[in-house]
């Protein structure tokens, strides 16, 4: 029994999605041919028009459909401050946590066994913004990781000449983490990072 | 077969799939290893933070021909895994090792040289004699080690001669600049072979040696670490200018 060929087309095609494997990609190909030919159809639209028109960000990197995003744009953030992440998903993750300056969006970090180096993190670009922008302080809120540490201060090398204020996110026991459960690097950071008790 | 907790170091790590880590692992016994971490991203996993390059583990797996499974990963009890900037030379010594190293071949001496170098860089020590001392013992585990006591007539080195010392072959007399050959002074010849290179001049010198040797093994490959060091050496250039 082979399937017709625009069948097993769409069937690997649907694997590309994360998590979706085979038998997914088969279930959701029936599904969609059985019951939801309008939702299929208004879903490869909206794909179709998103591939199309997104792009990224002349200042930040994160994704755009105009030349500048909203958030570039907007007249309600704080100009002096800007946060550097590694993806568009931690810039909504910042959004939630109540950030409110701008971001610069690096779209992955230093690693040279996969050929990203500084040119593929748009930090060129970050300095070109560095240099023109009145900012006041620059926040490296890349992940703990050791790829994210290293790019972290890489960042901080290259931009002392600036002379902005450059900080870390701090990283330490998780918000209802007992000690005992936490691995000793990550209770080492906490440690080091230790600030005074607010009175 | 089953490997049971054994001494191992994450060389790169790679995202897999929804939350999967896909790992580059240098064990003391079975050298380089692809291993698959399934789940290794998701938020409960406590693996994540063990899985960084750097830090020494003990890691149990499942080995297959192309690409082993996780099973557990625990902390092994050394200093603090090496940080700041001393991160980038963990990036060149791990670029060297994935590139120069095929999977599958065991160098406990290796292993035990690249356990040095990474103690040494989360300590206060030299990181330039640091790294000049792993390329020297890197080049002896894969069979390519230096001729630095003898020249290639099998005369002594002297301390206040200078020497070509050329690739394949080893150091001769310095008459005239050659191909494929690095002008070294015997005095940087004789402390790399005792392993003192302490010194600016030998440090320089034994640097341009290493790279001409690791550039031959590498047959023309780049080192993107390599670029990390200049661009940020570029940057301090400029800003020295600038003054
Ligand atoms: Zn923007």
């Amino acid at each position: 029994m082979s399937e017709s060929s625009r069948l097993s087309t769409l069937i690997q095609a649907l694997c590309c999605l994360p998590g979706i494997g085979k038998k997914s990609a088969q279930r959701i190909t029936y599904h969609l041919l059985q019951r939801d030919r309008a939702g299929a159809k208004y879903l490869s639209t909206a794909l179709d028009e998103a591939m199309d028109n997104i792009g990224s960000c002349r200042r930040c990197r994160n994704f755009s459909e105009a030349d500048l995003c909203d958030l570039c744009l907007s007249h309600k953030r704080d100009k002096s401050l800007l946060c550097i992440v590694e993806s568009p998903a931690d810039v909504y993750a910042m959004e939630e946590a109540g950030f409110n300056g701008r971001y610069f969006v690096l779209m992955g970090h230093l690693s040279p066994l996969d050929g990203i180096g500084p040119r593929e993190l748009g930090l060129d670009k970050l300095e070109e913004y560095l240099a023109d922008g009145d900012l006041s302080e620059l926040i490296l809120a890349t992940n703990s990781t050791m790829e994210g540490e290293a790019t972290a201060h890489f960042i901080n090398d290259i931009v002392q000449k600036y002379q902005i204020r450059v900080t870390r996110i701090a990283h330490g026991v998780p918000l209802g983490g007992e000690l005992e459960y936490i691995d000793s690097n990550t209770l080492s950071h906490a440690l080091a990072g230790r600030r005074e008790i607010i009175k | 077969m089953r490997v049971a907790l054994h001494p191992c170091y994450i060389l790169h790590n790679r995202a897999y799939r929804e939350t999967s880590l896909l790992l580059d692992v240098f064990s003391r016994q079975h050298g380089r290893v692809g291993l698959i971490a399934k789940g290794g991203r998701t938020q409960k996993n406590h693996k994540r933070a063990l899985l960084q390059p750097g830090r020494r583990v003990n890691i149990s797996w499942t080995a297959r021909r192309e690409l082993g499974a996780l099973i557990s990963v625990e902390p092994c009890q050394t200093d603090a895994p090496p940080g700041g900037g001393r991160l980038l030379s963990v990036f060149y010594i791990n670029e060297l090792l994935v590139k120069l190293l095929h999977k599958h071949e065991a160098h406990p001496e290796l292993f035990d040289v690249y356990d040095e170098a990474i103690t040494g860089l989360s300590g206060g020590a030299s990181e330039q004699v640091i790294l000049r001392l792993f390329e020297k013992r890197l080049l002896e585990a894969l069979g390519y080690g230096l001729a630095l006591d003898s020249d290639v007539e099998g005369n002594p080195i002297k301390p206040n001669e200078d020497y070509n010392y050329r690739i394949e072959q080893g150091p001769v007399l310095y008459e005239t600049p050659l191909e494929n050959s690095v002008r070294v002074s015997g005095q940087t010849l004789l402390a790399l072979s005792k392993e003192n290179p302490g010194k600016d001049r030998v440090l320089n010198e034994a640097k341009q040696l290493m790279r001409m040797m690791i550039g031959h093994l590498l047959g023309g490959r780049p080192l993107v670490s390599r670029e990390l060091y200049k661009y940020i050496l570029s940057t301090h250039t400029e800003k020295a200018g600038r003054k």
